[in-house]
């Protein structure tokens, strides 16, 4: 009952102000045409969706999210795991490793343009940097963060190589790597819609990024709307996940709206 | 030792293998002939522009995020009016990514300064209010007891108690913000303004490609300072918290 109250008031607010925006359009206080209302939004949306062509744009960008992610998680887990074993390719590649975390990968893309050419594959190319380099960071830090008495634990109780890693470290750094690649679709989602408003034909970011600049409010309401679904799945629907895979990690609330 | 050493080792090899040939000079220009585009950048004084073009930007709209957020923020922890009002509207607007913003505010804002640093402004703002929210609730009852056994109530329980036990979480926020800020600081230079680092790396790739590098420098090093250098101030300004910051950090 309690939990139902709850769920009935998270959805006041929202309603609430939907209902107020709609008051000031009828009142003439916002212009309809700047700011449509809620009531003529969500058909409009509907009638995008039946067409079809949003459709057509969701499908581009996450097959782009898709693919990249799919071409970084490999290799960036590996690489993670290797440098968190291993401290003196660590230390090596540290300085190289952090400065590109720290640089946003969106300010590779003129390189690659250059190396690759204007194409699909530049894009492709830096998201996959993009989830690969936060992925491996995270993957690293995972590995590095077990506690050292589990470790000697599972060893004095005859666990070694594949074993120890497959019982003990894994498990313990799971909850490092599964954040590291969630951030990492964030970022990724981030610099592919906003790769897509200067530099693609099709995708959320290209259909936004157009609408607004032909002053279609309602497509430019029905864009955005979809692409904060998107990332709303990405993040909620990811952590409900990690949530059902792994009962044994602790979430720290930080953590969890990185 | 080791990662200095390391960086050389790559540094000469790529200047090297630009040398022999190996590295086309037309994409990977060697280290040294970059370093030199830099120090006359920097010398013309161009390069101070652009990067305090950008700093300047991350400063203003992390500022304009920076009190209203903590304001909301703490109000949402503390009452609990404040946050059945304001939570689900937060968590709605939280996960959109960052980017997405930007032509929207334009759409209302034109393409204006004031455009670029709301879009900056917009998820630092839901990261610092989740944050300050979430520092009230993780706040020890016991020192809110002693506080006010001691007499401390209103104004005075609020700046010598709550505050400093709030402020390493809310710090974190700050991090985090600041972060988040500069990515979409830099992606929203690069794809609409003609000054800053964003919008110098995007106008430099076509003409000299040494300024790309000297560009794509520059952001690193404020990237890092951003990402590393507000760590250093944290422990400096709150002694009393270092090691609960270090608890955090490992989280």
């Amino acid at each position: 009952m309690l939990r139902l109250r709850t769920n009935l008031s998270s959805f006041a607010s929202p309603i609430g102000v939907a209902l107020l925006w709609e008051a000031l359009v009828a009142l003439r206080v916002l212009n309809v045409n700047y700011l449509p209302p809620p009531s003529q939004l969500v058909p409009h949306l509907i009638g995008l969706l039946l067409g079809g062509e949003l459709w057509r744009h969701l499908t581009m960008t996450l097959y782009r999210l898709c693919l990249s992610f799919a071409f970084a998680l490999i290799p960036a887990l590996l690489f993670g795991l290797i440098l968190g074993v291993s401290r003196n390719l660590r230390l090596a590649l540290e300085p190289l490793l952090t400065s590109l975390y720290a640089i946003p990968k969106i300010a590779l893309l003129p390189l690659v343009m250059l190396v690759l050419g204007v194409n699909e594959r530049t894009l492709i190319f830096t998201s996959t940097l993009t989830s690969f380099v936060q992925m491996t960071i995270s993957t690293t830090g995972g590995v590095l963060a077990v506690d050292r008495s589990l470790l000697e634990a599972g060893k004095n109780y005859g666990a070694t190589g594949w074993r120890l890693f497959r019982y003990v470290l894994l498990p313990s750094a799971l909850p490092d790597i599964f954040t590291g690649m969630r951030i990492g679709l964030a970022l990724t989602l981030v610099l592919v819609i906003a790769v897509e408003f200067t530099a693609a034909q099709e995708g959320l970011g290209a259909f936004l990024w157009t609408a607004g600049q032909t002053l279609s409010a309602k497509n430019m309401f029905s864009a955005f709307t979809i692409i904060g679904l998107l990332g709303w799945t990405l993040s909620y629907g990811l952590e409900r996940i990690g949530d059902w895979l792994m009962p044994w990690r602790e979430r720290s609330s930080a953590a969890m709206f990185l | 030792m080791i990662p200095l050493a390391a960086s050389l080792m790559m540094l000469a090899a790529w200047e090297t293998l630009v040398h022999t040939g190996m590295l086309r000079a037309a994409f990977f220009p060697p280290p040294t002939s970059i370093a030199r585009t830099l120090l006359d950048l920097a010398l013309s004084g161009e390069l101070f522009k652009h990067a305090g073009m950008t700093l300047g930007r991350l400063v203003l709209s992390v500022v304009m995020a920076l009190i209203p957020a903590t304001a909301l923020g703490l109000a949402m922890g503390w009452w609990r009016g404040v946050r059945t009002a304001a939570d689900p509207l937060v968590n709605l607007l939280f996960p959109i990514p960052s980017i997405a913003f930007f032509p929207v505010v334009i759409f209302y804002l034109g393409l204006s300064e004031w455009g670029l640093l709301l879009t900056g402004a917009i998820t630092p703002f839901l990261l610092i209010t989740v944050q300050a929210a979430a520092a009230i609730g993780s706040l020890e009852r016991t020192l809110l007891e002693a506080g006010r056994n001691y007499g401390a109530t209103g104004w005075r329980l609020f700046a010598r108690v709550i505050l400093p036990a709030t402020l390493p979480n809310l710090f974190i926020g700050y991090r985090l913000a600041v972060g988040v800020g500069f990515i979409v600081i830099v992606a929203v230079e690069m794809i609409a303004a003609k000054h800053g680092l964003g919008g110098f790396l995007w106008h430099s790739w076509q003409i000299r490609i040494e300024e790309m590098y000297v560009a794509l420098v520059l952001i690193g090093v404020l990237g890092l300072l951003v990402t590393y250098g507000l760590e250093g101030l944290a422990r400096r300004l709150m002694p009393w918290q270092v090691e609960l910051l270090k608890m955090k950090e490992q989280h």
